[in-house]
């Protein structure tokens, strides 16, 4: 009898130091959840001129806060498991709540000044933003497929809206119909998978049912049928190859800080729902979704790669690079172990900076009349603007793999973890499928190093700049000096380990 | 493995398979239905079909293990779906607004 039941047949025994200790371990979460209500009240009683920015300070101090209380925690050691073992406050969860907090904040930044140069109303996409990054801490710390799927909901929900958000443009609209379309379907197949794992389990709670499930259940219809629905929702999400066609659609529709934030938000946090549930959860039956991951992460490698080299569009051309990113990733989701979840935690944290970077740099050619994000619109970037030629330059050697790099130590552990794990030929194809990525990578650079006949200076823009500054730094420190973030992903991924170790 | 035997009820026990078939045959349907059906706004209501599906498929497993979390899960999955359809709804009378869209293949601006 689970905590839920004894809750439910005899009088309810809470404790308000139970309350206090139970609140506590989603600290981060919740003050982020409050800065979001603020902010909407603000919105409401405000003067229009002074919304914005009161927002944006609001969102900020938020994030601050939830960096602190997460960070505090860390430090501690980590929590444990709260609310009748529903949510969690491990380091796995600590973690991602840091990622998404720094997340937040360079996409506050860079939202500022993109809704400025294109006169939007500011304070409607920070709120967003911070409803987002609630589901994506959310889900990172959900141990209950209860609290996993209306974690991912309210993730999905707020960027379908934010997709939308650049209301005049119908490619935004058409984006965010798209999206939500084939998010809502996406998440009924999760839905329906989650239902038969509890079937077949009796619990929604993830270290119950992996104490229910037994290898020898591998037999057990319903278990596998939710197995795979699950995997086939789970590949939507992370927009792995062949459930990945909305994605080049909606990245390019979606406005540019959108666009930055949820490819790296939503594959993030979508990577910490596959850990858990799989990597913990699911544990004992880790042979049949192995093959299912496998066989998304050979696709995605291979149609990501190939498709980005034909694109005219840089959004489009990250995009499919971001498809097949997922697939290298998913490698490591399928190593396993101590080092492969290690491995992923530690790539996760390069791709934000690196991918987030890239789209922060496209960011600062948006004028009134729209974005610029053809190829031909990046011809002469590094004459216009050396800074950020080089940077961009950084963030694509990067995201091809290219030492001293941090993409290329991200890699080197994913794949050295898969080759521990007897995943040989995952490996060769993920490096072949990379030595293909080169050829994309290196016409973004060629054509930031082609000079122009346009020599007009850029007009500044700080936001995306400290953005892209800020992440060009972390791309080479963390390529120098590995070992800050890999031990944390080391430490992150203790906890996963232990529930998978029965 | 728990036992999907019968259940009892008032008017006497009925089996749980036949409650996971009904869900699995709603499911289907509302899955048939967004990938054949053109118009957006029917798209969704499949959509809220598939839900619905899985909440008969959560209740009834909920009433053959005797365990709450089914239930609970079932209530949040409504709130969820009405969220769904709220969002949903708004994203498209926003496109309705500008143009009248009767197939999703009328959107199609965005191309690689």
């Amino acid at each position: 009898m689970n905590g839920l039941q004894l809750a439910a047949t005899a009088a309810v025994d809470y404790p308000p130091s139970q309350a206090f200790g139970d609140l506590s371990q989603i600290a981060p979460i919740a003050t982020l959840a409050v800065a979001m209500i603020v902010a909407i009240l603000a919105d409401a009683v405000l003067p229009f001129p002074r919304r914005g920015p009161v927002v944006m300070a609001i969102s900020a101090a938020g994030l601050v806060v939830a960096f602190a209380f997460a960070f505090g925690s860390w430090l501690q050691g980590g929590g444990h498991s709260a609310y009748f073992g529903f949510v969690t406050g491990d380091n796995f969860a600590l973690y991602f709540e840091m990622l998404f907090s720094v997340l937040g904040l360079m996409t506050l930044v860079v939202s500022h000044a993109y809704v400025r140069r294109r006169g939007l109303y500011e304070a409607e996409l920070h709120i967003l933003t911070l409803a987002a990054l609630v589901g994506m801490m959310a889900l990172a710390a959900a141990t209950s497929l209860v609290t996993v799927f209306v974690a991912l909901e309210t993730l999905s929900l707020a960027l379908y809206v934010a997709t939308g958000y650049s209301r005049r443009d119908t490619t935004s609209q058409e984006a965010a119909a798209k999206y939500l379309l084939i998010g809502g379907f996406a998440s009924a197949f999760v839905l329906y998978g989650m239902a038969l794992v509890y079937g077949a389990s009796g619990s929604t709670l993830l270290p119950e049912i992996n104490k229910a499930i037994t290898a020898n259940q591998a037999s057990n219809p319903i278990l596998i049928l939710g197995v795979v629905m699950l995997a086939v929702g789970f590949s939507f999400k992370i927009s792995g190859a062949p459930f990945h066609q909305w994605t080049p659609d909606v990245y390019q529709g979606a406005p540019l800080p959108v666009t930055a934030f949820m490819s790296v938000g939503t594959k993030a946090a979508a990577f910490a729902m596959i850990i858990r549930v799989f990597g913990s959860g699911l544990a004992n039956v880790s042979t049949e979704w192995q093959v299912l991951l496998a066989f998304v992460a050979v696709l995605s490698m291979v149609v990501g790669n190939l498709a980005a080299i034909v694109q005219s569009s840089v959004k489009r051309l990250l995009a499919y690079s971001g498809i097949a990113q997922g697939g290298y990733m998913l490698v490591g989701v399928i190593a396993g172990g101590r080092d492969g979840v290690a491995a992923v935690l530690f790539y996760l944290a390069a791709y934000v900076f690196m991918n987030f970077g890239a789209f922060a740099v496209l960011t600062v050619l948006v004028d009134r009349r729209g974005e610029h994000d053809q190829l031909d619109d990046l011809t002469g970037l590094g004459y216009r603007n050396q800074p950020l030629g080089i940077l961009m330059t950084v963030f694509m050697l990067s995201l091809a793999g290219f030492p001293p790099l941090v993409g290329f130590i991200g890699k080197f552990f994913l794949f050295r973890a898969a080759v521990a794990g007897g995943w040989t030929w995952l490996v060769v194809i993920a490096v072949l499928a990379s030595v293909i990525s080169v050829a994309y990578y290196l016409r973004v650079v060629y054509h930031v190093w082609t000079p122009s006949a346009e020599q007009a200076h850029l007009r500044r823009m700080p936001g995306p700049l400290v953005a892209v500054l800020a992440s060009g730094i972390l791309a080479l420190i963390l390529g120098v000096f590995p070992t800050l973030i890999l031990v944390a992903g080391l430490t992150g991924a203790a906890p996963v380990l232990v529930a998978a170790g029965h | 493995m728990p036992d999907y035997g019968q259940f009892q009820s008032a008017g006497g026990t009925l089996d749980t398979r036949w409650f996971l078939l009904v869900a699995s045959i709603l499911f289907v349907l509302g899955a048939i239905g967004v990938l054949v059906r053109r118009n957006p706004i029917v798209i969704l209501v499949c959509i809220e079909l598939m839900l619905n599906a899985v909440n008969l498929t959560l209740i009834a497993f909920s009433r053959q293990l005797n365990n709450l979390e089914g239930q609970l899960f079932a209530l949040m999955t409504m709130v969820v779906a009405a969220s769904e359809a709220v969002v949903g709804l708004a994203v498209l009378v926003d496109i309705f607004h500008f143009r009248d869209v009767e197939d999703v293949d009328e959107l199609n601006e965005l191309r690689g």
